[in-house]
């Protein structure tokens, strides 16, 4: 009966032991690089710091983009002045069924 | 007697309507002329088609059996060639549709003929040559998925470009043709395939990849998409303003397209109609009957086209905010003249009459979007002046931030010498816009249509002198921001230092064009009148036969695709070296080249060589330094251009 009851809780501690084991790792969000990627994620950053750098402005030159919308708006008006009025022309009039 | 008298009257009736009735059944017989010759001319060209297609064919509309009429007998056959089910589907489609259809090949027209109802009417308002360059590639099946405007960026890239995503599924290809054009290119040209098709990356992950300086992104393509998505998360997003002005090109760009392939349809129409009108004049009399009714339906066609031209046109300004007043009360009246034409019994007087009453009405609503795109243009031209006033003052401070940062003494009191330049040549192009400002504000409705025009071509010589002066302005203020940049990381500024960008100059050409303008004005205010030159409405309008006989070439521009493979600068040779495809059905002849460089500067170029539709062409222009784009305008197409940003090949 002890061997028994000795047999079944070492079966139950084995159990409860192994679902330890397996128990499911900590989701990481999408992503994300893990601690053992750190070395990655520093070279990661460093990347991201070099490009943003790269492409910032200094606050100074703030207003930039809105110039160079306003340079192409003008080169399409300046096309439009180009535009004659030559669709008026259908070379009909009354001589035409004569 | 009384009997007498009602016989005499009942005789009298009778003869009285005899004598009414016959007038009366001539011009019944003589409306439905017009429509009958249509159809036996029609069945003339159909007669070896089984009779279920035949009869398809006869229902079509009267706008739709002249369209298909003035089509060569091959091209019908093309159409006659298709499934009963197909031909339902495309009598469905508006007559300029169906005459654009027209111009593609058997292949192509059983592809698009081949999709269901909608996704054909989306494609068709597209222009022939990007109708062929889609119809060459699987992205046409995923048309009834995408909008008008997907389709059309899709079209903007290189066939080289759409065979590499024309395999992607169709999410990511959804996500792709949402971005604005210039930003789907470079990232179609930059990123791998794996990278493009990535459920990771969302549209800003892929608008903020678009706009990563090149060395950069080299460096990004190759990482996993998590990775990528990873670092881009610290970047900025696309600024508001620039996303909003690529939306707003692009739709201006397809407007005027359209309006372009309207104009050259009814361009070419009314060629064919003088030819006509020619034979119809030296024909015999028994010949003129059936010639006048054929003549009839050609100019149906020209107003027809001539009045959609017209509306592409307004639209493409209402877009710009440039449309004359009451724009949606014109676009109405167009749009009844349109019904009127579509009128099975429609009479030559009728045709003559619409013919008189639209070319009255375009020349003044003509006149009045001219008015308002110069009035526009200055009002551009200030806001610019003022921005570039506030960006050089701003300049200065930056300036100052530089010499606080070490920039020697030397190199400051250099940018400071630049500095002063650039506010001085400002003030040259305040002072000249102020001028022309005081000129234009003159402009009022009493003003000829050719005189109108004159005004407008200087306005537009002024604003290109004004552009390519700010351009330089700008440049130089981005070379203060590399060299913050540069000192910020302790980099070498030497190279930055050299060749600073320069105010650009004007020729006296030039000059003297604008100075004209000027000099005109101020006789006009000290004389109180100014004697015009050009008092015609169309000063430079050739005469009909003579127009015709020019547009002849010009024409057919629709059928006209151009395609830049690459563009290349070797320094050790300092020359550029540009690829170039004709992927439509025209032959390019002549090219017009155009290098823009880093400090704001442009030159230009000709080649007179010519192009054959599926060949290439290496073009090599010299150049002392790299130029940042170069774009290519075909000189017997001009709306036909190209361009491409350089890269380097050797140092």
């Amino acid at each position: 009966m002890n061997i028994k009851f000795l047999a079944i809780m070492l079966a139950v501690l084995a159990i409860v032991a192994f679902s330890g084991c397996i128990q499911p790792s900590e989701e990481k969000p999408s992503g994300t690089p893990t601690p053992s990627e750190s070395p990655a994620k520093a070279t990661d950053e460093k990347l991201a710091e070099e490009i943003a750098a790269s492409m910032e402005t200094p606050s100074e030159l703030a207003g930039l983009d809105e110039l160079e919308v306003d340079l192409n708006e003008l080169e399409e008006l300046a096309s439009e002045l180009t535009e004659t009025e030559d669709i008026a022309e259908s070379g009909i009039d009354e001589s035409t069924f004569e | 007697m009384n009997k007498r008298v009602l016989v005499i009257a009942i005789l009298a009736l009778i003869l009285i309507s005899a004598v009414i009735a016959q007038p009366l059944a001539g011009i019944a017989e003589k409306s439905a002329v017009g429509k009958r010759l249509v159809k036996t001319r029609i069945l003339e060209k159909l007669q070896h088609l089984p009779k279920e297609k035949r009869e398809l064919l006869e229902n079509l509309k009267p706008a739709k059996l002249r369209i298909l009429n003035a089509l060569k007998s091959d091209d019908i056959k093309k159409f006659a060639e298709l499934d009963p089910k197909h031909l339902e589907k495309i009598k469905k489609l508006k007559a300029r549709h169906l005459a654009k259809l027209g111009k593609l090949d058997k292949q192509v027209l059983q592809k698009i003929a081949d999709l269901p109802e909608e996704a054909m009417k989306k494609v068709t308002k597209l222009k022939v040559a990007r109708l062929k360059k889609l119809a060459n590639t699987k992205l046409l099946q995923h048309a009834k998925q995408l909008k008008e405007e997907h389709m059309w960026r899709l079209s903007e890239l290189r066939t080289d470009e759409l065979k590499k995503i024309e395999n992607i599924d169709e999410k990511a290809l959804k996500k792709l043709a949402k971005l604005p054009a210039p930003l789907l290119r470079r990232v179609v040209a930059e990123l791998p395939k794996e990278v493009l098709e990535s459920e990771e990356l969302n549209e800003e992950d892929l608008e903020k990849l678009a706009e990563v300086p090149p060395e950069k992104l080299e460096k990004l393509k190759g990482l996993e998409p998590a990775k990528i998505k990873y670092i881009i998360a610290k970047l900025p997003r696309l600024s508001e303003a620039k996303r909003r002005y690529l939306i707003a090109k692009e739709r201006y760009l397809l407007a005027k397209e359209r309006y372009l392939a309207a104009k050259e349809m009814f361009l070419e129409a009314k060629h064919k109609m003088l030819e006509l009108k020619e034979r119809f004049r030296q024909a015999s009399p028994e010949d003129k009957n059936k010639l006048k009714e054929e003549l009839l339906d050609h100019a149906v066609l020209v107003l027809t086209h001539q009045i959609e031209a017209a509306i592409d046109r307004l639209e493409a300004l209402k877009d710009k905010n440039s449309a004359p007043a009451n724009v949606d009360e014109i676009l109405a009246k167009l749009n009844s003249m349109l019904e009127t034409l579509e009128k099975e019994d429609i009479t030559a007087a009728e045709v003559v009459d619409i013919a008189k009453e639209f070319r009255a009405l375009w020349i003044e609503k003509h006149k009045q979007a001219l008015i308002r795109v110069i009035k526009n243009m200055i009002a551009k031209l200030e806001r610019i002046i003022k921005r570039g006033e506030t960006l050089l003052e701003k300049a200065s401070k930056l300036i100052d931030k530089l010499e606080s940062e070490g920039l020697s003494e030397d190199k400051v009191a250099k940018l400071r010498t630049a500095l002063n330049r650039f506010e001085e040549d400002l003030q040259w192009i305040k002072d000249k816009v102020e001028k022309a400002k005081q000129s234009y504000l003159k402009l009022d409705q009493e003003l000829a249509p050719g005189e109108i025009h004159k005004i407008a071509v200087k306005a537009n010589k002024l604003a290109r002198i004004a552009h390519r002066k700010i351009m330089r302005h700008y440049a130089f203020i981005m070379r203060l921001a590399h060299l913050y940049r540069a000192l910020q990381h302790k980099e070498d500024v030497e190279e930055l230092m050299a060749d600073l960008p320069e105010p650009a100059e004007v020729s006296e050409d030039e000059l003297g064009e604008i100075e004209e303008m000027e000099t005109e004005t101020e006789v006009e205010e000290e004389g109180g009148a100014v004697e015009t030159e050009v008092t015609e409405e169309v000063s430079e309008t050739p005469t009909e036969l003579e127009e015709g006989a020019e547009t002849a070439g010009g024409t057919e521009c629709t059928e006209a695709l151009l395609e830049m493979h690459s563009c290349t600068y070797d320094a050790t040779t300092n020359q550029v070296t540009v690829e170039l495809e004709n992927t439509g059905a025209l032959e390019l002849v002549g090219f017009q080249i155009k290098l823009e460089y880093a400090d704001g500067s442009i030159s230009e170029t000709e080649s007179s060589e010519s192009l054959i539709p599926g060949g290439t062409l290496t073009l090599t222009i010299e150049s002392e330094t790299k130029p940042e784009t170069v774009t290519v305008v075909a000189s017997n197409c001009p709306n036909i251009s190209v361009a491409l940003q350089c890269e380097v090949i050797s140092e």
